[in-house]
């Protein structure tokens, strides 16, 4: 039986149970980890034919509809720490938007493409490597390099850092992460999400959970709601612009997808109440290091095609 | 008496006329049915389930041509990116254009390609993908560089299954003996077809060298649900897009719902 469906933007005919697989893999990783999942999903969509610009904007509106889910999934556990979204999605628009230009000046100087390239290896390296080793540590019950709140690590002098946020002023507590910090740590964080997010050309909840986890130093229950809530917004967003200005959302694809995403961010995030916030973080860190080291091979092995169409990652 | 047989010929000359015209004009009537005969269906509609379409195609050739059926796309201008080394790492360094370039290009021969006809003459037809994209490339290339860069743009459409040459697909047998040739194939469009009017042409060579018999049209057209959907997208990008974030928020919304009330949490 042919279980094909017609995507009208991206012209082309797609199985429909491929789509729901796809989009309940995604969904899956997004109520696990709170990651939006862009960048295993766009990746995988243009190797099934979409055409890259269509992938992307499609994929955004799906998180919508899957960040939407696992948000209130989240939000009825008690995982989501409103206050502190707000001040990381103030921040992630304001760097949004200075990203968007920096890719417009790179683009200029001719070398966007290298810089982007680069910084999704060297981001997904360093953030995988380094989620990796500590959660292993941690799994091995040996203290965490840097924030654990064990008696040891309180004899230690502080970082740099750990003096740099308890000196800035407009400390503000944050009930549910149980954290209190200088709102413009997480202002200045959100901003730099979205300027790397900008870059990189995706949602940024990768970045996002790490830099909740070890700079903001919030519980990783709280991290995964926080961030979904986050990337709820910034998609609505790209969604809506992607929409007016390039015409490139198939909401035919999206619709299906987000089926798929939907049910699969709330098996995700009921699996994550069952595991350890190490057991995520490691799950986490191992793909991050997939994802780098597929995209590393991409640059360094010789392509299939020299040529490819305009957009996507 | 004797002239009587002369008056019967004067009554006989219309019918004799009559003859030589019915025969002439059967004469002349035999070489049209040279060309596309039928093309089923020659309108194609994309609906929310279409995956691509079989397309029948019967046509008249001359005895003993060999036949090419060839499908143009409607034009498009192309921007694409070229992978280049920078620092021993591949990543796209330029931007490449191409202009007029068809959106499908798929044949359906009764030989092999080169059986068809000689070089120079398959040139002449653009029958081969090099002779048909020359000439597209935008930015200045030497000779070589814009050889490798149309043979990678015909990589890329071969990938997207748009581009196509099914060789010995094209079925011939008699007609008429001696006469005419009935061609047959069945055309199977690929699902990434877009709509627009494409061109179907009748090619045939006879010792090496080919002509246009005859060119007809398929239609493609959007319909029902794509129609819609496409439209709304083209036409009204903002309304599309505050309409799709809506549906995705109340989707997922309402699967969380459904989720937490048999969850129990």
């Amino acid at each position: 039986m042919d279980l094909f469906v017609y995507l009208p933007v991206a012209a082309n005919s797609m199985n429909i149970l491929l789509l729901l697989g796809l989009g309940g893999l995604v969904g899956l990783l997004s109520g696990l980890f709170g990651v939006g999942g862009g960048f295993l999903l766009t990746p995988l969509l243009i190797m099934f034919g979409i055409p890259p610009t269509v992938a992307a904007a499609s994929d955004s509106n799906q998180i919508v509809a899957a960040s939407a889910s696992g948000t209130y999934a989240h939000y009825r556990l008690g995982n989501v720490d409103f206050k502190m979204g707000a001040v990381l999605l103030v921040g992630g628009l304001l760097g949004g938007s200075l990203g968007v230009y920096l890719v417009k000046i790179l683009r200029s100087m001719g070398n966007a493409d290298f810089v982007i390239k680069i910084t999704y290896v060297v981001m997904l390296g360093v953030i995988g490597g380094y989620m990796f080793v500590e959660s292993l540590q941690s799994l091995k019950k040996t203290p965490a390099p840097c924030c654990e709140d064990s008696p040891g690590s309180s004899l230690k002098t502080p970082s740099l850092y750990a003096r740099l946020i308890t000196w800035l002023p407009f400390n503000i507590h944050f009930d549910k992460s149980g954290i209190r910090i200088s709102f413009i740590v997480p202002l200045l964080l959100g901003c730099l999400i979205g300027i790397l997010a900008a870059i990189m050309g995706v949602g940024g909840g990768f970045i996002m959970v790490p830099i909740m986890v070890y700079l903001l130093r919030m519980p990783m229950h709280v991290v995964v709601g926080t961030s979904l809530f986050q990337i709820f917004f910034t998609c609505i967003n790209v969604t809506i612009m992607q929409a007016h200005i390039n015409h490139t959302v198939d909401f035919v694809l999206a619709l299906i997808l987000l089926l798929g995403s939907s049910f699969g961010a709330q098996i995700g995030a009921r699996i994550s109440k069952r595991l350890k916030g190490d057991q995520i973080k490691i799950l986490l860190a191992v793909i991050v290091l997939v994802v780098m080291i597929q995209m590393l091979l991409g640059l360094v092995m010789n392509p299939e095609l020299l040529l490819s169409y305009k957009g996507g990652h | 008496m004797s002239r009587l047989p002369c008056k019967g010929l004067i009554y006989l000359l219309p019918i004799l006329v009559f003859i030589f015209v019915f025969s002439a004009f059967r004469a002349f009537s035999q070489t049209s049915p040279v060309g596309i005969d039928t093309i089923q269906p020659q309108k194609i509609y994309i609906d929310s389930f279409f995956s691509g379409q079989k397309v029948t195609v019967r046509a008249m050739v001359p005895f003993g041509d060999k036949v090419v059926l060839r499908l143009l796309g409607p034009r498009e201008n192309l921007a694409l990116m070229k992978k280049g080394r920078v620092g021993g790492l591949w990543m796209n360094v330029e931007q490449v254009h191409f202009q007029s370039v068809p959106k499908v290009y798929l044949l359906w021969t009764s030989e092999k390609l080169s059986a068809l006809g000689t070089r120079d003459s398959l040139k002449a037809m653009k029958l081969d993908y090099l002779s048909l994209l020359s000439g597209t490339l935008q930015n200045k290339k030497n000779r070589g560089e814009e050889s490798l860069l149309v043979s990678e743009l015909i990589k890329l459409k071969e990938a997207d299954k748009v581009y196509h040459i099914f060789e010995g697909a094209v079925q011939i047998k008699p007609w008429e003996r001696r006469v005419w040739d009935q061609a047959d194939a069945v055309l199977e469009l690929p699902s990434k077809i877009y709509p627009g009017i494409y061109t179907l042409e009748l090619i045939a060579f006879k010792e090496g060298k080919g002509r246009l018999v005859h060119a007809s049209t398929i239609e493609v057209k959007l319909a029902g649900f794509p129609a819609l959907v496409s439209n709304l997208a083209a036409r009204k990008g903002l309304l599309y897009g505050t309409l799709a974030v809506i549906i995705a928020t109340f989707s997922g919304l309402m699967i969380g719902i459904v989720f937490s009330s048999r969850g129990g949490h």
